[in-house]
């Protein structure tokens, strides 16, 4: 990710931060407590040691100098419970502090994320595909909300604690601390460059294991295929080879890790073999107590942790700042959408028009037109086909119709109205529409049925009757409040796509759009379907019914053929 | 083939359902599925000996810069200190080493573990009936493959070493404090076993909500890519508002989730960090006084300083891994159950003994079926007899049969009543693979791995089975894939993508006609599914599906009648009953079910 990019989204980062200024503040504070308190610990070994010693007094701190030994002893036993508290309540702070910010944060993005997509069309995001969308809702959000609190907590520590350590050994013997510290300074970038490397390794794992992941659900869904036909041995070949190749990362992968090991403890193990060479010189001419010795050692050891720690901060700011960026990218989207003018509430009955287009145009980009200067009127009550070969611009005329798509050529009216003067409000009150790939929400039947609404029993038993669901669900031993798993994936395709046709006839609406809405409905079941179609609905309504099928359209009263863009009937 | 499923209804959604696992697991099915790797188990118990030497060496370590310390103090810096400042550094350097090579074997044997069970999953498909994947949805299936896998690899590549790794550590500690005075390493372990009792105690309270948070993100995760799937649904039918506020309620109980386990966590982590640290007291306090009183070395005083440093760091590592290995128990514990679940032969009886070249002939008799409830037959006294090479058309509505008739040919299900003969020999007689190699199947989904062209024809072939190019040619002349196959700049040998996406619709069906011609199967079975290829090849791959049914026994299960029109025999169902059979212009002319159907086409 190029600088130049990251750096614009610093002022909301700065924005989100300033929301909750105390929180940061208590939250820094608090840290700075653990930090002290940690790096205290060593120096209580210290005193302990040259007490024991009989080390000159200047080495002691004030409030053991001129004490016997076993009263300086049990002072500095009763001074170290209160580092120990300190550094309790440091703990506890940080966690109240910003440990709470990230999970505010959590809530907060998550909310305001769906809130800023709820509303926007197809058109305004299809520079985005859905998975796009959706792993920007979820992996990019947390790593923002890890950005606002706990990132910060690793950075700060790191930053505290190696600030009061080397403060602690350079006021010991900055000469000896320069000397000691020199292996672990050239250890960092080689910890930075590891880091980048053992992403890669990372991703290309990971990838392997997605796509591994793709395949088994294949070869699943088509078990049945291959075990009648004897076939699914080349499956678990292929699986096979996948699983193998996946391990194989894994493991390049987890011992590219280990890398990091002797990195962060190499400088470690020189830096005490500069620590035995000089600190015995130190000692002899008391430059330093063996206390302050035995600290060194210490520090060392706790030097290793920050070391550690780096890798994880660095990639942590990375992911956080560029999925603030990400996040940012489709929330502003919503902004920049044009307010739609609003038109008064249809007066349905009033128009006997359902839709009339006057040379109506519409192409996706630059140069490309899917529709012609279409002219065509429907008439209230009218049940009629469009038919078409494929890409001749069935779907995009539907979709313009359910206001999916905007942005079209000529003018295309909605009982009397100007399609592009009404707001969605109002189209989900007039248009109902039939999509040809079924969409379906986890849950029960009777949950995708109701939806926001409530119906009685009755109503939706009747209505299952109608679309033919009701007995096959019940010879299939499920009922109303049945499970139907994620997007409906133990209904079969025509089943799906029957139930959302009975979810949408629940909610009689002046024009009814049907997308190919059958395609994957079998004839029989269609045929009964479509010849009891006026019982459910009013004969105000209007259908307009889209099918690749020829064969389902002789129940039209009129047929549209669109091809090439153009209309004829 | 589709069946009408009789999968029991669920109550929760299936991340709910996977989440919720009962409190009783134990270790018996991670040990069961650690046993049955012979050679990583060696691995395995390698590692944990050199993680042993490792923490052994630090505690050698430890005591030998007490030991440097006590020649300092005599202010000998002969030999001497040379010896003990070699050692300290020798003892470092091999505890670092062994670590090392301690933690990537265990990263190897595990990666070999996971890739065992992987292994066996994939085969415990292939050998599971097919009834079961009727009554377990696919997902759960799904999951059990993956991720319950990635969670028994997560723990054993990253929990498993670190808990190893922390124990080790704390027993060295332990055993070195007491052998090098055992007063004060009595006092030392007695105060530091409450940190971890302690830490054990609150972070297995901690799983609940832990759990709960797990849940609830996958709930609203779930929820996230529902919404944004079916944005257009959610506009057209004026849903924004009540998927906002839903949403922000799952939002907000997460949020409330997440306070309580930070409130725990605010209290128990730094207690933890605490009680660990606190022992030091005694350290200084008693250590000093020992030694003043001249009873503890100098020396003895600077390694117990020493090891004490050594333990917070396994303590804090354990109890933030200890949650998580409740997940890879319950992961392992569900894998072990899938890996026992009976095979195909437990259903549909031991395998039979014929092997020999089908003519295609077919026969059912008097067939009840049923997916395992006998009490509400699919297939209703089915019987009808079909000769070698004759074209079939069967036609009903979903759920009247059709498909379970197909699905009795291959023997994937067992026959409840009656019996199905192939080639006047019981279904039961036939050995299974040998039967199922000799039936061929084309649908709409064609599958396409990565790999030549050739390979993907010869998919169906048996290895033994070997085609010359020319003979594969000559196929793909037949079927028109010819065509196609001249477009390839490196004709057999291009490499098609997953999934063939380097191929049109059409093309990948003729690919699929083409593949199984080479094949060449005595019974073929045609799933006719709606098809959205254009006009145009819908015209070719319809020739070619004539040319690959020539001298087959074909079936095609048909979803518009028209396909059927041509066949030598129309099997008509319905509600799993065979209502009429018998050639289109003798149905037609019967006036019944079918000539109704074909009125209004």
């Amino acid at each position: 990710m190029p600088n130049a990019t990251i750096s614009k989204v610093w002022p909301s980062y700065w924005k989100e931060i300033s929301r909750y200024p105390v929180l940061y503040i208590v939250g820094i504070f608090t840290l700075i407590m653990t930090s002290l308190s940690e790096v205290f610990i060593p120096k209580f070994s210290q005193w302990t040691l040259d007490l024991l010693w009989g080390s000159p007094e200047n080495h002691l701190p004030k409030f053991l100098e001129n004490l016997p030994t076993k009263e300086a002893l049990l002072k500095l036993c009763f001074a170290f419970p209160l580092v120990l508290i300190v550094g309790w309540l440091g703990r506890v702070g940080w966690r109240q502090s910003l440990a709470r910010r990230t999970h505010i944060a959590g809530r907060d993005f998550r909310v305001a994320y769906w809130d800023s997509l709820r509303d926007l069309r197809e058109s305004r995001l299809l520079q985005y595909t859905l998975g796009d969308l959706i792993s920007r809702g979820i992996s990019d959000l947390n790593a923002v909300r890890f950005l606002l609190g706990m990132t910060l907590v690793i950075t700060f520590d790191v930053i505290f604690f190696v600030s009061f350590s080397l403060f602690f050994m350079f006021r010991i013997d900055a000469g000896l601390a320069l000397a000691c510290l020199a292996p672990s300074f050239f250890a960092v970038p080689l910890v930075i460059k590891f880091a980048k490397i053992q992403e890669k390794t990372y991703l290309k794992a990971q990838k392997k294991l997605s796509f591994f992941s793709e395949m088994i659900s294949k070869a699943l869904s088509m078990m049945k295929f291959s075990r009648a036909t004897a076939t699914e041995k080349i499956w678990s070949k292929h699986l096979y080879r996948e699983a193998t190749s996946y391990a194989k990362r894994s493991y390049k992968f987890q011992r590219s890790s280990w890398k990091l090991f002797p990195i962060v403890n190499i400088p470690t193990l020189i830096s005490y073999i500069v620590l035995l060479i000089l600190g015995p010189q130190r000692l002899s001419v008391d430059a330093i107590s063996p206390g302050e010795l035995l600290a060194f050692f210490s520090y060392l050891l706790l030097m290793q942790t920050p070391l550690y720690e780096i890798n994880h901060c660095i990639t942590e700011w990375q992911k956080g700042l560029v999925g603030l960026k990400r996040i940012n990218e489709v929330m502003a989207v919503k902004n920049a959408s044009a307010r739609i003018v609003e038109a008064d509430p249809l007066d349905i009955k009033r128009s006997l028009r359902a839709v009339q287009a006057g040379d109506l145009s519409y192409g996706y980009g630059e140069g490309s037109t899917v529709l012609q200067n279409l002219n065509f009127t429907i008439k209230k009550g009218e049940i009629i086909g469009i038919t078409g070969p494929v890409g001749s611009g069935k779907s995009t005329l539907v979709k313009i119709l359910s206001q999916e798509i905007t942005g079209y050529q000529g003018s295309l009216c909605l009982f009397g109205e100007e399609l592009s003067t009404l707001s969605p409000q109002h189209i989900s009150t007039v248009v109902n529409c039939v999509p040809q790939k079924p969409f379906l929400f986890a849950g029960t039947i009777r949950h995708n049925l109701c939806l926001d609404s409530i119906f009685t029993e009755e109503q939706l038993k009747s209505i299952l009757n109608f679309v033919g669901l009701y007995h096959e669900l019940q010879q299939a031993g499920r009922s109303l409040d049945s499970w139907i798993g994620e997007w409906g994936v133990s209904l079969s395709g025509g089943q799906k796509q029957r139930l959302c046709l009975a979810r949408a006839l629940l909610r009689p609406k002046p024009l009814l759009l049907l997308d190919d809405s059958f395609s994957a409905v079998d004839s029989i079941t269609e045929k009964n379907i479509i010849e009891r179609i006026g019982e459910v609905v009013s004969s105000e309504t209007t259908i307009v019914w889209v099918a690749h099928r020829s064969s389902t359209l002789k129940y039209c009263s009129r047929i549209l053929t669109l091809e090439n863009g153009v209309i004829s009937e | 083939m589709k069946s009408s499923s009789n999968q029991k209804s669920r109550r929760g959604p299936r991340y709910i359902s996977d989440l919720d696992y009962d409190d009783n697991v134990d270790w018996l099915g991670l040990i069961k599925l650690f046993k049955t790797e012979k050679k990583p188990i060696k691995y395995f118990l390698l590692a944990t000996l050199l993680l042993l030497g490792s923490a052994g060496f630090l505690m050698l370590s430890a005591k030998n810069l007490g030991a440097l310390f006590g020649v300092i103090a005599q202010k000998k810096f002969g030999s001497e200190y040379i010896l003990l400042a070699s050692v300290f550094l020798g003892a470092e350097a091999i505890s670092l080493i062994f670590q090392y090579y301690g933690r990537i074997i265990i990263a190897y044997s595990t990666t070999q573990v996971t890739l065992g069970t992987r292994k066996k999953l994939i085969d415990k498909i292939n050998s599971l009936p097919v009834a079961y994947f009727d009554s377990t949805p696919m997902g759960r299936t799904l999951t059990r493959i993956t991720a319950d896998v990635e969670g028994l690899e997560q723990f054993f590549s990253g929990t498993l070493p670190k808990v190893l790794s922390a124990v080790v550590q704390i027993i060295a500690v332990f055993i070195a404090m007491l052998l090098s005075n055992l007063k004060l390493g009595l006092i030392v372990v007695c105060f530091t076993t409450p940190a971890i009792f302690f830490s054990v105690f609150l972070r297995v309270k901690a799983r609940a909500v832990y759990r709960e948070i797990k849940r609830l993100t996958a709930g609203l995760n779930a929820k996230l890519a529902e919404n944004i799937s079916g944005l257009t649904l959610i506009r057209l039918f004026g849903l924004s508002d009540w998927t906002l506020s839903e949403y922000r309620g799952g939002t907000n109980s997460l949020y409330r989730s997440h306070l309580k386990l930070m409130n725990l966590n605010a209290f128990v982590m730094p207690t933890i960090v605490l009680l660990c640290t606190a022992p030091l007291i005694f350290v200084f306090g008693f250590g000093g006084n020992y030694v003043l009183s001249g009873s503890l070395e100098l020396a003895t005083f600077v390694a117990f300083v020493r090891y004490s440093e050594r333990i917070l760091s396994p303590v804090r590592a354990f109890s933030q891994e200890i949650q998580v290995i409740q997940d890879a128990l319950a992961s392992s514990e569900r894998i072990y159950h899938m890996l026992n679940e009976p095979p195909e032969t437990s259903v549909l009886g031991e395998d039979g003994h014929v092997q020999q070249e089908l003519a295609g002939k077919i026969e059912f008799s008097h067939v009840f079926a049923s997916y395992g409830r006998p009490e509400k037959p699919i297939l209703k006294n089915i019987s009808f007899r079909i000769g070698s090479g004759e074209k079939v058309g069967l036609v009903g509505a979903t759920g009247s049969g059709k498909t379970t008739t197909i699905s009795l040919i291959p023997a994937l299900y067992q026959i409840d009543e009656g019996v199905v003969l192939i080639d006047d020999i019981p279904l039961n007689h036939w050995h299974r693979e040998t039967l199922r190699q000799q039936i061929g199947y084309i649908s709409q989904d064609v599958e396409i791995f990565r790999g030549s062209l050739r390979d993907n024809l010869l998919v169906g072939r048996s290895a033994h089975h070997f085609a010359s190019d020319q003979e594969i040619l000559n196929v793909c002349a037949l079927t028109g894939f010819e065509k196609t196959l001249n477009s390839l700049p490196k004709g057999l040998d291009q490499i098609l993508l997953d999934g063939g996406k380097n191929l049109s619709v059409g093309e990948r069906q003729l690919l699929s006609i083409t593949r199984i011609i080479l094949k060449n199967p005595k019974i073929l079975i045609l799933d006719e599914a709606t098809s959205s290829i254009d006009p145009h090849s819908e015209k070719i791959v319809q020739e070619a599906l004539n040319t690959a049914s020539l001298g087959r026994t074909t079936l095609i299960i048909a979803h518009r009648l028209s396909t059927v029109t041509a066949c030598d025999l129309i099997l008509v169902f319905h509600d799993g009953k065979l209502i009429e059979k018998g050639t289109h212009e003798q149905l037609v002319k019967n006036d019944g079910y079918y000539a109704q159907l074909a009125r209004t086409h």
